[in-house]
């Protein structure tokens, strides 16, 4: 009994990350390189895994040395943390990836000043214990990554035509407009309506019951 | 205090973890990003010269011999033992500035032509890194002249970049060829040396003695005067004496072009010109600045005095031409070429020195410079 409770609120903490406290859609952290590298979906999938290796890494080792890291101390800490694991993030990338790392540019680094990471080793893995860190990560990181992909699904393949690099559009039928940023923001705004209209449904039937 | 220095050293600890982690990390990826960024390189060089199997660095060992064209990068392509060709990454001004890789075979051609980056204007300059413009240079002799009009087809509305590519790729190539030729037993040249001496205005001795070549000269200044037109200033006069026999008389005047230009005006006593040449002028560079290349006011030389000094525009017939792009700065030129011309003739004349022409027409007819907008 007591395993399925503790399972039961694992898999609370990582629903958590994935739709009612979505750091893209309802906490709307950590926008401008999600927008900025969702133009295709390769970008989005890389930024996801990539901001999800940071998250995870940072959080169980902040997680497990919290007792470590006096408090005075703790902001230049988690920087000197999320900055080493960004860095390998990054030279990984430009060794085994250098095509879909110079598609990224400047945001592979940036990830270092992300809200999302910062927000979630602050608020959450600095208090918890290293498994409810683990299975946050994984929440934050999946959300993060499923928003990144949806925009970049709509926008490659209504700005660009094409499908998981299929071209399937053809050229008159694009809208150059949604590879632009005001696409990626009309695209994202309207996500942020779907999710946050599914957000009260889902409020409303647990009332309900 | 001491929870200062606690503190300090605890976070020293983090960052030297920290630092060790990524050193590590760091080491075992070197390698592989430097490959990573090698094949990146070779693989644009291979986009324009398919042939070749590996490429030697060769950088900072061609020199363009120009100022303003760089070649940043240089590549000899070998496929196997021999080489087949070179590539140059080159940098020069264009109505901007853009940057080419350039590779030439060993039969002194032109295999092809890239833009890594281009300023220029968007829809018209930018064009140079199209087809059809680009495509004219495949396969070309480096030994040609490169010149817009003749072998160089100019994109119409960018002619200022389509001759600055042609130059750049003249250069390059020339050079490239060349190096080949010493050091890799690519064919010799028959060409010539890619003209690159930057024209500039002259001084006004030099003016002069490229005038008259071997003339002693005496100043007259202040003889020659402003009878038929004050908006142009005859600001100085020397008389050409050559082996004793009067060659000419040498007019410097200023007036209205673009903005404004001092020109020399050689007269023979027989009412022609011995020549032009640019002493000053403010106008634009790209533009009226042209003025200053013998291609311009070579076409001067021999005119009769009394000729009408018409430039040929959208709006009037003409027998003198405009600088493609500067009709404004032409016209000026034009009018300062003749009345410069018609006072030292009349100079030359009135001191019995010179052929009398007809007395001067009124109104004395120049060219209308357009007011601006």
């Amino acid at each position: 009994m007591r395993e399925t409770n503790t399972m039961k609120k694992y898999l609370s903490i990582f629903a958590n990350g994935i739709l009612t406290e979505n750091p893209l859609l309802m906490l709307m952290i950590g926008l401008c390189s999600s927008l900025a590298v969702t133009t295709n979906i390769a970008n989005g999938v890389g930024m996801g895994l990539a901001m999800t290796f940071v998250l995870v890494m940072s959080e169980v080792i902040i997680s497990a040395f919290h007792r470590l890291i006096p408090d005075a101390i703790r902001i230049p800490v988690f920087i000197i943390i999320i900055a080493s694991f960004t860095t390998i993030v990054d030279l990984v990338m430009k060794a085994y990836a250098p095509a879909l790392s110079r598609a990224m540019g400047v945001f592979i680094p940036l990830i270092v000043v992300n809200c999302i990471i910062m927000g979630r080793v602050e608020s959450f893995s600095y208090k918890r214990t290293v498994a409810e860190s683990v299975f946050d990560a994984l929440g934050m990181g999946v959300g993060y990554t499923w928003v990144l992909c949806l925009i970049s699904l709509i926008r490659e393949f209504l700005g660009d035509g094409r499908f998981f690099g299929h071209a399937i559009l053809p050229e008159r039928f694009q809208v150059k407009f949604f590879s632009q940023s005001p696409g990626g923001f009309l695209v994202f705004g309207l996500l942020i309506a779907v999710a946050l209209a599914v957000n009260a449904r889902i409020a409303k039937k647990g009332a309900a019951r | 205090m001491k929870t200062m220095i606690k503190l300090s050293f605890i976070l020293a600890a983090y960052a030297v973890v920290a630092c060790v982690g990524l050193a590590f990390v760091y080491t075992l990826t070197a390698p592989r990003i430097a490959e990573a960024a090698k094949n990146e390189v070779n693989s644009a060089l291979r986009e324009v010269c398919p042939d070749a199997t590996d490429f030697i660095d060769v950088s900072g060992k061609v020199e363009s011999g120009s100022a303003s064209i760089s070649f940043d990068r240089a590549y000899v392509a070998k496929k196997g033992d021999a080489a087949v060709g070179m590539v140059l990454q080159v940098t020069g001004p264009t109505y901007k500035s853009s940057t080419l890789l350039v590779a030439v075979n060993m039969a002194r051609q032109i295999i092809a032509v890239r833009f890594t980056a281009n300023t220029d204007t968007p829809g018209l300059g930018s064009k140079t890194a199209e087809s059809p413009f680009i495509d004219q240079f495949r396969a070309k002799s480096v030994d040609d002249a490169f010149k817009a009009g003749s072998d160089v087809q100019a994109i119409s509305g960018a002619t200022i970049s389509s001759k600055a590519v042609a130059t750049i790729l003249k250069v390059a190539g020339f050079r490239a060829g060349e190096y080949l030729a010493v050091n890799y037993g690519g064919a010799a040249g028959s060409g010539a040396e890619p003209i690159l001496a930057e024209s500039a205005p002259m001084e006004i001795s030099a003016a002069l003695s490229d005038l008259f070549p071997g003339a002693e000269f005496t100043d007259v200044s202040g003889k020659v005067a402003n009878t038929v037109e004050r908006s142009i200033v005859i600001t100085g006069a020397w008389l050409a004496k050559k082996d004793g026999a009067l060659a000419g008389v040498a007019v410097q005047a200023k007036g209205q072009t673009y903005k404004a230009s001092t020109l020399v005006v050689g007269v023979r006593p027989d009412r022609t010109l011995a020549g032009v040449r640019v002493n000053a002028t403010s106008d634009s560079k790209n533009y009226g600045y042209a003025m200053v290349e013998p291609d311009y006011y070579g076409k001067y030389a021999g005119k009769r005095v009394d000729d009408a000094y018409l430039v040929k525009t959208a709006d009037q017939e003409g027998d003198v031409d405009a600088i493609s792009g500067a009709t404004v700065s032409s016209l000026g030129f034009a009018n300062i070429v003749k009345v410069a011309a018609f006072e030292g003739a009349s100079y030359l004349a009135g001191a019995g020195l010179g052929a009398k022409g007809k007395a001067a027409p009124k109104p004395f007819v120049l060219n209308v410079i357009p007011e601006e907008e």
